[in-house]
């Protein structure tokens, strides 16, 4: 069987070790004096050629200031009793911006003291003026953490104030005294949105009385989801209004690009920023890996993982603690499972790995949240779950699995390591893929990158509706008023149409006998969770929840799921009623989904180019199937199968940008029309990826997808590494090759229904993104192409004509012309 | 796209031309249109006046007030009103003249700020009658003014009865008073809320607790033609899209309805009389 080629890892020598059977490992004793800056040193040593960059990060000072002269006695007796006895600089500089009523963004690194910078100032309005506040936080987890410092502060200085978490589980006769008497109220905005902003009226006293407003984590409000957050923002501050309140907002965020821009788009106001730490810091390490070549044709290098296997293996060896990131949830099953087998084979032990992610139960998390604080665990492997501030303590030691797409993703993740007066190391795998390899090239791309910029675009007609109704329910629109940036009444007078408002002189009411909030999921993807129930012996037990974008790439019946590195095999999936069936295995192979996408163009916002040569942006309708999965052999990655899935297509209109090139245009160039095809493949694949990173967004933003450009068929890279044209059901379309007209596309979709505002940009920006691609193809250091260009390809011995990367060349540069 | 073309038509035709500063109205519509959902049709407009509709009288502009007195002899099913001042039970006030009757028919049950109570019925005894008064909104604009009677009808003593209104009409006036920025005068009034103590008394066997249920199992009183009071909140937006009086008259009927049964339902609460499903079919 010719390896495959969706995985040339396949060949990587590193992950043989995988696949034997382990001898128990030895257990070395921890070193209580070795450190992660040992570990350093003994990696550059060993491995010295694969670290293509190292960064050392000095140990840092802190700065201080006093607290401001005007800080409650009581509230500064507190403090000194927490032992607090001054701020960090920046701490005190963002207090005094919020009690002179400045709105205030904090974007300093991750473990400087940020919560301080707003629980300060709540209490001390609430001291002094007897004001309320609302905290925001995304999860209800990192509500809990944050929260846990306030009542410590709160309780040694007897504030006397009133903290009240608000949320799904808080039970209902606490709600009515809550609303009455809560003095700091801690929610999501899921809950703002859903629970207090349609009953504001319940809320009268706490909004009359509103102080503080502190939204935290702000960099996670991106996209749908910080689109979505700035219009539940309008709808909150329209309340306000109504109440007379104008409370002073203190946003908190990681490193990103445009804190101020963020915070002033979501609050719809001037912010101030503070971005210096003045907090200590534990020097730092890092070190930028590449996986040795191991096949100089093909381009292709050990795998990501074997070497953060090995790394991990060191790190947990030597008594580190560690934490490994993964870029799915697949990736950190397989994982945890290598790394269970070498620390955890005996099972009187307790374990000293464990994975975590997203589809695990809240409680199995919160008890792995408290085990990695508490120092049982020595490992833990997860995806971005635990890049948010869940609090699991310092760490020593951070290894990325894989550029995780993003500037700010990665730093993110970094910062998990890091200790006051500890060394941290961090160690970024570059895997094979084309954004890893480039910051491999180009490691100052990466080091003096600026972090991305959090887009939102609130004002996407989609959202901005379903908002525009919600803020209906709550208040009346009148004439005049202004809600985002689109024709208020032509909105209001389109929910008239749709018989939800009722128009009456100069204003607008509500009249369905609906809660408009409850169809209006504010994370994208109306439709909510699946959950998996593990049937096996009759059981019936709720094992996991996946979200329903994956669900239809991991929950097909015959998929393997992997819980915990245990697999269990998807024996019925229930689709309208949101449940997959599992039972446990012993499966030796996990699953992999093939999908197929069909783009079909329904207008164009601007064209440019030739008659021969076009590029646009537009609206287009995109349909995606997932047709079948491969079995795929653990260790080996041998492809040791394929079976077939039923499920119901996923549709969506949103915006792209398409490069069209003619079949006259392409006969005159090609000798033949299949090479013209492959070379759109690898065009695609690296616009795609030279796209997110000139988009400063991630991948996953975007969709990619070759096709005619009216939905007849789709091209897909084929077992033989050739391209072939395929109908959504993945059946053979080969003659449209020989059709008269011939007009293959290259598409790159905004991956969200309706678009969140990356097509037009992009647009803007296709001068550049043809430039920048055509040199990374163009010198890009492989013989035929690799995953670091054009993507995975066979040998042009094995596929005749012209070798994938120079059809893919040929393809940019035709395009070019299309500026 | 002959829908949508349509659809473009009627706004611009409603409104105006679009705008010209902002995006053409009819390019938003096409645009929304074809990211997610289809049009509603719309009737025409033209009203006929609803106090007449209703036998009622309009006292401020688009509030309609119904006014039914009903003497004391008239009876639900077996159970005469004027038995009212002998009930003695949990909450039942020991001067019977201090009862305040409540019950709203509301554009729906989504509960929350976008519910509003159009009609609100309220039942006090008299000497000599049970007096009903009913406000009706003809529209939005008549909310405040509907309120403000509610306010000048309660007296400072009043005991509420109502059936369910502890969780339903009480918060929900409450509501809207808070959005007119008006006080809520029922706010701290004693409330006997009928529907749990009369389950708990007249429930066991029975198939649901609904006051209609009780109606007809513990006073024996059948009701003819009677408006679910689920297709209130339609007959209030057929005449608020239509102008169309429709079934506005049966709702109103139907609200005098519930008011009445409460008051005689008042009757079965006490310990001393024994009343049950079947005595009250044998009367």
């Amino acid at each position: 069987m010719p390896p495959s080629l969706q995985s040339p890892e396949a060949l990587d020598p590193g992950d043989l070790f995988a696949a034997s059977p382990y001898p128990p490992s030895p257990e070395t004793p921890a070193d209580p004096t070795a450190d992660a800056a040992d570990l350093a040193e003994a990696l550059c040593r060993t491995y010295g050629p694969r670290i293509v960059a190292r960064v050392d990060l000095p140990a840092r000072e802190a700065h201080w200031a006093d607290f401001p002269e005007a800080l409650d006695p009581a509230l500064a007796a507190a403090l000194r009793a927490r032992g607090i006895a001054r701020l960090y600089r920046h701490q005190r500089e963002a207090v005094d911006h919020a009690l002179a009523g400045r709105h205030v963004v904090i974007a300093t690194p991750t473990a400087s003291g940020k919560s301080l910078c707003y629980h300060l100032p709540a209490l001390q309005r609430f001291r002094t003026q007897g004001k309320k506040a609302l905290y925001l936080f995304p999860t209800k987890a990192l509500a809990q953490d944050q929260v846990a410092d306030l009542l410590e502060i709160n309780r040694a200085g007897a504030l006397g104030l009133r903290t009240c978490t608000f949320d799904g589980d808080t039970p209902g006769d606490a709600r009515q005294a809550i609303r009455q008497h809560g003095d700091l109220v801690v929610t999501n905005p899921d809950m703002l949105h859903q629970g207090i902003l349609p009953h504001h009226t319940k809320w009268a006293r706490f909004f009359e009385n509103l102080g503080t407003v502190v939204i935290d984590e702000l960099h996670t409000y991106r996209g749908v989801f910080g689109s979505h957050l700035a219009n539940v923002l309008r709808r909150l501050r329209r309340i306000l209004r109504f109440y007379g309140a104008d409370p002073t907002y203190i946003l908190c965020s990681a490193t990103i690009a445009n804190p101020e821009e963020l915070a002033a788009g979501l609050i719809d106001a001037p912010v101030e920023a503070v971005r210096e730490s003045g907090a200590p810091q534990g020097a730092r390490s890092l070190l930028l890996w590449n996986p040795p070549v191991i096949n100089a044709d093909l381009g292709l290098r050990a795998s990501a993982r074997s070497q953060t296997l090995r790394v991990a293996r060191q790190a947990v060896a030597r008594g580190l603690k560690t934490i490994v990131f993964a870029n799915s949830r697949l990736e950190t099953e397989v994982i945890t499972k290598y790394l269970k087998d070498v620390f955890d084979a005996d099972p009187r032990r307790p374990p000293r790995v464990a994975g975590y992610r997203g589809g695990y139960l809240p409680t199995e998390r919160r008890d792995k949240e408290r085990k990695l604080r508490d120092g049982s665990l020595d490992c833990v492997v997860s995806t971005s779950a635990l890049e948010l501030g869940v609090d699991i303590g310092a760490l020593d030691v951070c290894i990325l699995n894989g550029y995780p797409g993003t500037v700010a993703g990665a730093w993110q993740r970094l910062g998990r390591a890091g200790r006051r007066n500890r060394p941290a190391l961090g160690v970024l795998v570059a895997s094979s893929q084309l954004l890893d390899q480039y910051i491999a090239r180009h490691p100052e791309f990466f080091l003096e990158a600026s972090p991305e910029r959090a887009r939102i675009a609130p004002d996407q007609l989609l959202i901005l509706m379903e908002h525009v109704r919600c803020a209906a329910f709550e208040l009346p629109f009148v004439v005049g008023e202004k809600f985002g940036g689109e024709d208020l009444p032509t909105l209001l007078a389109y929910l008239e149409e749709q018989g939800v408002l009722h128009r009456e002189g100069a204003s607008w009411h509500w009249i369905a006998d609906s809660y408009p909030a409850n169809a209006v999921n504010l994370r994208g993807g109306a439709d909510g969770n699946f959950t998996v129930i593990d049937v096996t012996d009759g059981r019936k037990d709720v094992i996991a929840e996946v979200d329903l974008s994956s669900a239809a790439l991991t929950l097909y019946e015959g998929a393997i799921y992997l819980l915990q590195a245990a697999p269990y095999q998807v024996e019925r999936l229930d689709w309208t009623g949101r449940k997959a069936f599992v039972t446990a295995t012993r499966a030796d192979y996990y699953t992999d989904a093939i999908d197929y996408t069909k783009l079909k163009i329904l207008d164009d916002f601007e064209r440019g180019g030739t008659a021969e040569a076009a590029c646009a942006h537009g609206e287009v309708h995109v349909v995606r199937r997932v047709a079948g999965y491969k079995k795929i052999r653990f260790g080996s990655h041998e492809n040791i199968g394929y079976g077939p899935v039923s499920l119901p297509d996923q549709e969506m209109h949103t915006t792209a940008v398409w490069w069209q090139l003619t079949e006259g245009l392409l006969d005159r160039r090609f000798a033949d029309r299949q090479t013209a095809l492959d070379g759109f493949l690898g065009a695609a694949y690296a616009l795609h990826h030279m796209a997110a990173l000139l988009s400063m967004a991630d991948l996953r933003d975007f969709g990619r997808a070759v096709g005619d450009g009216s939905g007849t068929w789709s091209a897909v890279t084929g077992p033989d590494g050739r391209g072939s044209l395929r109908g959504l059901g993945g059946q053979d379309l080969g003659q449209a090759l020989a059709a008269p007209r011939f007009r293959p596309t290259v598409f790159l979709y905004d991956n969200q229904p309706g678009g969140i505002g990356l097509a037009a940009p992009l647009y803007d920006l296709r001068g550049e993104l043809l430039a920048r691609s055509l040199s990374l193809v163009r010198d890009c250091g492989c013989r035929e192409g690799c995953p670091a260009c054009v993507g995975p390809v066979l040998p042009a011995s094995a596929r005749g004509g012209l070798a994938a990367r120079e059809a893919a060349l040929a393809v940019l540069e035709l395009m070019r012309g299309a500026e | 796209m002959t829908d949508l073309a349509a659809l473009r038509e009627r706004l611009a035709r409603r409104h105006g031309p679009p705008p010209p500063s902002g995006r053409a109205l009819g390019e938003l519509a096409v645009r929304i249109e074809r990211l997610r959902g289809r049009a509603m049709v719309r009737g025409p407009a033209g009203r006929p006046p609803l106090a007449g509709a209703l036998a009622g009288v309009e006292t401020a502009p688009g509030l309609v007030l119904v006014e039914r007195a009903y003497p004391l002899w008239h009876r639900v099913g077996r159970v005469p009103l004027a038995g009212l001042p002998g009930v003695r039970a949990e909450g039942f006030p020991a001067d019977p003249l201090r009862c305040l009757f409540l019950d709203t028919e509301t554009t729906g049950l989504a509960g929350g700020t976008g519910t509003v109570a159009w009609m609100v019925g309220l039942g006090r005894l008299g000497t000599d009658a049970f007096g009903l008064r009913q406000w009706v909104m003809a529209g939005f604009a008549a909310e405040a003014a509907l309120l403000g009677a509610l306010a000048a009808e309660v007296r400072r003593d009043d005991v509420l009865v109502s059936f369910n209104g502890k969780s339903y009409d009480l918060p929900l006036l409450a509501t809207r008073f808070r959005m007119h920025g008006m006080p809520d005068p029922f706010a701290g009034l004693p409330h006997l809320d009928l529907r749990h103590p009369l389950r708990r008394r007249h429930g066991a066997g029975l198939p649901d607790g609904r006051l209609k249920t009780l109606e007809e199992a513990v006073l024996g009183h059948r009701r003819e033609r009677d408006l679910p009071g689920a297709e209130a909140p339609a007959a209030w937006l057929a005449w608020l899209r239509d102008g169309r009086v429709g079934l506005l008259p049966e709702v109103a009927r139907h609200n005098r309805a519930d008011l009445l049964a409460m008051a005689a339902l008042c009757q079965c609460l006490g310990d001393t009389e024994k009343i049950t499903p079947a005595t009250a079919r044998l009367a």
